[in-house]
């Protein structure tokens, strides 16, 4: 549960911390590129934060120099540098997310949480299961007990990405950029009317809620309450 | 000094009168040596009449010392026998002896105690007698001392004339330089104002001002578009900070309750949230304007896109009961950024569906035409009047009937500048009711154009009538 804060600002590197130590994190700050890189070498962490810029090693060096000497650990990489082609470049040089400065903890949480338990590529599931609800991915079939839920393409991506993250918050942003490649704030409300849709959907017939509100944040899926 | 050196107007003025001096000088040297050779000729020509009548003189017999009249003044001549006693002579014996025409001697002669300079030329007469006859060349040096001294000052009036319009047509050239220079001056030191006068004249100068105050107009105007952006920035912004502020004053001032206090945050942040969406869009276009994306360029299907916004937006719009209309022709192309035109796209849908009252049409068409791939989408709400049609694109505008909608007022300006940056030409018309907007996506991207990144431009949008 070890996670590593690469940020130079203070004030930024504790709040992060302060927060993910609440949710039961052990943090480790590092305030310089080649101090945090040495770090990322010699311990295990679960996911390292990154900020771009750095002192004496800028974050994207730094990421694909740990990627060269075979450190997999995933990256969530923070910037205040939020374009387009900044996120691009941040997720080839080996970043696994890429998250905006100014950024809601909430947020954080839930893309730290999602990069914990992204499986390694070798255990690609062909099954999905939450509760009664089960996802066939190769023959993209739905069934929920015995009944079969016919979905759109959209709807089954928005299914799918729950299902991959479940028992953990996904926010809406972070469904925007998955399900839709929705790398703005739409104004209306896309991924509320959508999952409500869903779950009218698969919830036919059945009383027991699968996909639950987060206020303030955005939605979980899993079997229990 | 050196200040007056390395003005062009002084190295103008030099280089005129150096080209006159070199003129003058070819000029000169050429005559000179012309009359020169031309005076030479006479005096040869006196020189050879001469002998042929000395010599004729001779063979008579009637030359000897007796008569040295015989010999007009400034002729000379020395007659010697076979064994080079001389017969007759009024030359200095020394004189060398030559068949051809020279100059006698090297140095002058002394003849009647002053120094001559002669020419002569000897002949051999058949008894073996030398005949030297000279010319004096006392008139031809005179002539030659008169040209040379008439060259110097003609050399020295051409020069004081070659510096002089040298002078003035630098002076007439460069004043025009100078006082653009100045109106320039006057313009960094702030008079916005200030333009350069034109002669009227049509030459370069004049096309020169001409160009500089197109580029002073086009500067002030940027700076104005400037000017208004951060007006409307400050004061767009404004308008959220102080919402915000009032909320958590009365926050501060009477929430009693744990609630009270959550409900005050919740309504900060979110108002937080809207400033930082009008900032990162204000940044949005900025970048796009930027043109760096342009690299990031690849084929993207359309028709995907399109049908994507379909199957996401007809639920949104029969939420508002609304009906969504598609049309979508499959497998068409586009070289572009696929995020930043599903961007646009959602931007311009969102308008429509927003804007639109329950119980209206939303169309989506994309469709294939001769001129290339066109989409269109439209709606039966209130419409945009023919003289808002531009303004709408512009920073911060807001339609009097949006006023109290929550946005920006910058989703239409980022729509123009992904558009501009791909080349699409957007248009706008009435769709009776309602509003029609048209895109025109290029049939391949060779006909971007720069532009400034500063501004929405308004160069791709077309009204139509």
């Amino acid at each position: 549960m070890k996670i590593l804060v690469l940020e130079d600002d203070q004030e930024t590197a504790s709040y992060i911390a302060s927060g993910l130590i609440e949710e039961g994190y052990v943090v480790d700050i590092a305030t310089d590129g080649k101090e945090g890189f040495k770090k990322a070498i010699d311990e295990v962490y679960e996911v390292l934060i990154v900020d771009r810029m750095l002192p004496s090693l800028d974050g994207i060096s730094l990421v694909k120099g740990l990627r060269t000497t075979n450190v997999k650990t995933p990256v969530l990489f923070l910037s205040a540098l939020g374009g387009i082609d900044h996120r691009v470049e941040g997720l080839q040089c080996g970043g696994d997310d890429y998250l905006t400065k100014p950024f809601a903890f909430s947020e954080l949480k839930a893309r730290v949480e999602a990069l914990r338990r992204r499986p390694p590529m070798s255990m690609i599931e062909t099954r999905l299961r939450v509760g009664d609800l089960e996802m066939d991915l190769l023959t993209r079939i739905v069934k929920r007990g015995e009944v079969c839920i016919e979905l759109q393409p959209r709807e089954f991506r928005l299914l799918e990405y729950l299902m991959r993250n479940a028992g953990q918050v996904v926010t809406r942003t972070m469904l925007l950029e998955h399900v839709w490649d929705f790398y703005f704030d739409p104004r209306t409300s896309v991924v509320d009317t959508h999952i409500s849709r869903l779950r009218m959907k698969i919830n036919k017939g059945f009383t027991q809620q699968l996909i639950h509100t987060v206020r303030g944040t955005g939605y979980r899926m899993s079997a229990d309450a | 000094m050196r200040k007056l050196l390395r003005t062009a107007s002084f190295r103008l003025t030099l280089f005129t009168a150096c080209l006159f001096a070199v003129f003058v000088i070819t000029t000169f040297v050429v005559s000179y040596w012309i009359a020169v050779r031309y005076l030479l000729e006479r005096v040869d020509g006196e020189i050879t009449w001469q002998i042929q009548m000395l010599v004729k003189e001779y063979q008579a017999g009637s030359l000897n010392s007796a008569n040295p009249d015989l010999v007009e003044p400034g002729t000379y001549l020395l007659l010697r026998d076979s064994a080079g006693r001389s017969i007759v002579q009024n030359l200095p014996s020394g004189a060398p002896v030559r068949k051809w025409f020279q100059e006698l001697p090297p140095k002058e002669i002394p003849i009647d105690h002053a120094s001559h300079k002669l020419r002569a030329q000897t002949v051999l007469l058949p008894d073996g007698t030398q005949l030297t006859v000279g010319q004096d060349l006392r008139d031809l040096e005179a002539a030659k001392e008169f040209l040379r001294q008439a060259f110097g000052w003609l050399l020295a009036a051409i020069l004081i004339l070659g510096l002089a319009c040298g002078a003035i047509v630098s002076a007439i050239t460069l004043r025009r330089v100078e006082e653009i220079n100045l109106t320039v001056g006057d313009i960094i030191n702030g008079h916005f104002d200030r333009r350069i006068s034109l002669k009227g004249t049509h030459d370069e100068f004049d096309r020169l001002s001409r160009q500089i105050n197109l580029m002073l107009a086009q500067i002030e105007k940027l700076m104005g578009g400037l000017r208004q952006v951060s007006i409307d920035m400050a004061h767009d912004l404004r308008t959220p900070l102080s919402r915000m502020r009032q909320k958590l004053e009365g926050a501060r001032n009477r929430a009693t309750s744990l609630e009270d206090y959550e409900q005050a945050i919740d309504q900060a942040l979110k108002q937080n949230d809207e400033i930082l969406e009008t900032f990162s869009a204000l940044l949005g276009i900025a970048q796009l304007g930027s043109g760096a994306y342009r690299q990031k360029f690849h084929e993207i299907s359309l028709s995907e896109i399109f049908e994507i916004l379909e199957e996401t937006y007809a639920p949104i719009a029969e939420e508002r009961h609304q009906i969504l209309f598609a049309t979508i022709q499959p497998d068409l192309q586009f070289h572009g950024d696929s995020r930043l035109i599903t961007q646009m796209l959602v931007n311009l849908l969102e308008n429509a569906i927003r804007h639109s009252p329950s119980g209206a049409r939303i169309s989506l068409i994309l469709s294939q035409r001769l001129s290339g791939v066109t989409a269109v989408i439209t709606d039966t709400g209130p419409g945009v009047p023919e003289s808002e049609r531009e303004k709408i694109f512009q920073r911060f505008y807001r339609l009097e009937t949006s006023r109290t909608s929550t946005g920006s007022g910058l989703g239409l300006s980022l729509v123009l500048a992904i558009a501009d940056l791909h080349g699409i030409r957007i248009s706008l018309s009435d769709n009776h009711p309602g509003l029609r907007v048209t895109l025109e996506f290029p049939m391949h991207n060779a006909q971007l154009y720069k532009k400034p990144a500063t501004l929405p431009i308004r160069n791709n949008l077309k009204q139509v009538r």
